[in-house]
């Protein structure tokens, strides 16, 4: 009599694990678990500094304030790209050495922003990194600016005055070396601080442009077309470029070069306040037209490959590794990226279009948001300010050092570009990128707006300039009349959004 | 009293016991066997589908709380030129892979069940190769059998005289929609031609005898007999074809990313990048046209069903 209702028991238990597990895939976390539990007994050492006065000066650090006996895992979501990650391990494990009541939990991967995008839509803080790369899903800005909107990035503005680890008294605002007035804002705050600069432009070989004589710093668009011309007629590709992402192209004549257009025009503060608020015109503004018809003027020199919409970001720098491109649109990262392509003679040089006619004209590169990791605001404090912490950390010298040396990146401390024995040890295409600078009046320019905008007409016309790209570089369809269609839908999506 | 209806009776009989036991056994069986795969059926697909269609009422970009907009996303989708686009590239190889990758695998087949060659097996092995790499393998190796510089097919061109330089077939608009037909055909074709030579195995040979003495050819043996005989088989494989081709989007992703200028892009793929892609993200207008998508697949079987039914032979 039992056995029948034995058997119907263990269908039940099968049924109930299966409906559990239907239940977990919609259990949302409020962080009542540990992480509160570790908040709620942190709180009185972490909030306040000043609050742990009750507690003995050797239950802190020194350099924080911060409790040494509660320990904190941080998962951080690490983008590993052409830099490696042997730079970062090493400040991982420095800080933790130092710190030891902290540890991580690192996720590294080519693809993070996949792995952060899912999170993010799971809607689950206590599941979330607290340390994630700014490599969002979509790659540009628009997610982050979402973040921010929604209050789901820890600001990170109070990190400027955070003293140095390693140069007592100084703050890093005090010792970083230019990037600041170029930082990444969204809503007017700092949502991931640098540790590193990220310049995009022209790559070239010095060998080939020696051998040939060509003019190596082009200081207007008059010079600067006519070295296309000179290559071009040496039966080179002038410019090369990945057209199956046409943001590459953006990297050389995009955001930036509008600023420098504005500025030329005396237009700027209009220009930057219209382009950060989404105020039209911006597809079909002077700048926008200008900077388009520039690129068409250079399609019509076939100054891009043809089949360019076919080449990856690997074939375009192989084209110049190659010899059969005399100048690639890409990042500093490019030399490690393809260490191993790399034939012997190869020298780096590095140059920004100048887009004006007067050879002292401010010259307008890009700061990309990817210097640097956003910290989730829904966190623990003690996760946050220990978060803040390793950010702080990777502005040592002997971090910055091996992220020069070893992930081919630009540092962004004073001291360390003052410093010759340091700057020696630069790849040398970040060498030939600070070499453009010293030698050129430059600006870094972030492409971060203010405000997003969620009309479908945005995405439309964003969408329709990234596939006209390729065209226009083709020299097959005119810029304006594409230019003006995208800002029709433009002045639809933000007349939406009012 | 009859037997069933007194228990206590009952009890005492063991054939009757045996009976409700085995019966008992039976439906514990078959629940342990189903209820598992069910319920991953509802959690993992079933419910996944409904929660999209309660998305795509919705302007929510996963981030800010969704805001409840009804049925404007289907609206905006009616009047999205980028839409119809995308579905004219869908039609365009719908109609190319779909025949092309039936008709191969179906002459293959027949040639391999039929004509007896020697090494039937180890082509077996050779045509269905294809078929066990991942879409991004097939992809990047097509990839390189496209480049302009060093790609296969511009060398083989010029084996035959025929040299058009260092043409991209992914770069040009007016070449890369259909340079993407042959990876999915080579890619597909290998799987339905397993499945078609198995059908093919169960004719009797007999009825090729037959039509032997009378005179019969290979075409009318292949079309009058053999494809009759296998075409629930067919309209199977037919439907698969086009469900896959009309959700599938990787091959594409890889290759082209929907360009250049947008000459490759399919439902799927925009409808990924509007979920996941540089821009806003916009998961209601995503899934308004995923619901596009299940429409038209349902369409899709709906209308084979009506042309393929009463086609089927039996032997």
């Amino acid at each position: 009599m039992f056995q029948p209702a034995r058997r119907w028991s263990a269908a039940l238990i099968c049924l109930i694990i299966v409906s559990m597990l239907a239940a977990c895939t919609g259990n949302k976390e409020n962080g009542s678990g540990s992480p509160e539990a570790r908040a709620t007994t942190s709180a009185s050492a972490s909030t306040e500094p000043s609050a742990s006065s009750e507690a003995s000066e050797s239950d802190v650090y020194p350099e924080n304030g911060l409790p040494k006996d509660e320990k904190v895992t941080l998962k951080f979501a690490y983008w590993e790209n052409g830099s490696g990650r042997e730079w970062i391990d090493y400040a991982i494990d420095t800080f933790t050495k130092r710190f030891p009541n902290v540890s991580f939990d690192t996720t590294y991967s080519p693809k993070i922003d996949t792995i952060i995008g899912t999170k993010i839509s799971a809607g689950n803080d206590e599941d979330m990194f607290d340390i994630f790369s700014t490599l969002l899903p979509g790659g540009g800005p628009a997610m982050a600016t979402s973040l921010a909107e929604a209050g789901k990035l820890e600001p990170q503005d109070d990190l400027w005055d955070h003293k140095a680890f390693d140069n007592e008294g100084k703050t890093l605002k005090e010792v970083q070396s230019g990037i600041y007035e170029g930082r990444t804002l969204i809503l007017d705050k700092m949502y991931a601080l640098p540790y590193g600069q990220s310049v995009t432009g022209l790559f070239y070989n010095k060998t080939l442009f020696e051998q040939n004589g060509w003019n190596q710093n082009p200081k207007t668009w008059g010079e600067f077309t006519e070295l296309v011309d000179k290559i071009k007629a040496a039966g080179l590709i002038p410019i090369s470029y990945p057209g199956k992402y046409p943001v590459y192209l953006g990297f050389t004549f995009g955001i930036s070069q509008m600023f420098e257009l504005a500025e030329i025009n005396g237009n700027l503060e209009k220009f930057n306040d219209d382009y950060r608020n989404y105020k039209a015109p911006f597809y079909a503004s002077p700048e926008s037209v200008s900077l388009y018809d520039k690129v068409y003027e250079l399609a019509k020199k076939k100054a891009f490959p043809d089949g360019v919409a076919a080449l990856t970001h690997t074939q375009s720098q192989m084209q110049l590794l190659q010899g059969q491109a005399a100048m690639a649109s890409t990042g500093e990262w490019v030399q490690n990226e393809m260490k191993d392509s790399i034939p012997d003679g190869f020298k780096w040089g590095f140059m920004l279009a100048p887009m004006g006619d007067n050879p002292e004209s401010t010259k307008y590169y890009q700061i990309f948001a990817g210097g640097g990791h956003f910290i989730w605001a829904n966190k623990p404090d003690l996760n946050k300010k220990w978060a803040k912490e390793f950010l702080a950390w990777l502005w040592n010298l002997d971090v910055q050092q091996l992220y020069a040396e070893k992930a081919g990146g630009l540092p962004i401390r004073s001291d360390f570009m003052n410093d010759a024995a340091l700057v020696d040890k630069l790849q040398d295409a970040p060498k030939a990128v600070l070499e453009y600078m010293a030698n050129n009046s430059v600006k870094g320019n972030s492409e971060a707006r203010n405000k997003s905008l969620t009309d479908t007409n945005a995405e439309k016309a964003r969408k329709l300039m990234e596939e006209s790209v390729n065209e226009i570089a083709s020299g097959k369809k005119e810029p304006l009349p594409t230019l003006q269609q995208a800002e029709d839908l433009l002045v639809k999506a933000i007349a939406a959004q009012q | 009293m009859s037997e069933l209806s007194n228990p206590v009776a009952n009890a005492a009989v063991p054939g009757v016991n045996w009976n409700r036991k085995a019966k008992f056994q039976k439906r514990l069986f078959i629940l342990l066997a189903t209820v598992p795969m069910f319920a991953g059926y509802i959690v993992f697909t079933l419910y996944p589908n409904l929660l999209s269609v309660y998305y795509s009422l919705l302007n929510w970009d996963g981030i800010k709380e969704p805001v409840f907009v009804g049925l404007d996303n289907f609206g905006n989708l009616l009047k999205d030129e980028f839409v119809w686009r995308a579905l004219r590239h869908n039609l365009i190889l719908m109609g190319t892979v779909t025949p092309a990758v039936i008709l191969i695998s179906l002459i293959l087949a027949y040639l391999i069940a039929n004509k007896g060659y020697r090494f039937s097996s180890l082509f077996k092995v050779i045509f269905f190769f294809p078929n066990i790499l991942s879409t991004v393998a097939i992809s990047l190796l097509w990839a390189f059998v496209y480049d302009g510089s060093f790609g296969l097919l511009n060398a083989g061109l010029r084996l035959f005289g025929v040299d058009i330089g260092n043409y991209y077939w992914l770069g040009e608009t007016g070449t890369a929609i259909w340079a993407i037909i042959p990876p999915s055909v080579w890619g597909a074709a290998g799987f339905y031609f397993v499945i078609f030579v198995n059908a093919m195995s169960t004719i009797p040979k007999s009825l090729y005898e037959a039509a032997i003495l009378e005179g019969a050819s290979h075409r009318i043996r292949l079309f009058n007999i053999t494809v009759p005989l296998i075409m629930p088989i067919i309209r199977i494989a037919v439907l698969f074809l086009m469900l896959g081709v009309f959700k599938g989007f990787e091959n594409i992703l890889i290759l082209t990313n929907g360009g250049p200028s947008g000459s490759t892009e399919v439902l799927g793929l925009y409808m990924f990048n509007i979920a996941f892609g540089s821009g806003i993200h916009n998961y209601g207008y995503a899934s308004a046209i995923g619901m596009l998508l299940f429409i038209i697949l349902v369409a899709a079987k709906l209308t084979i069903d009506r042309f393929t039914a009463n086609r089927d032979s039996e032997f």
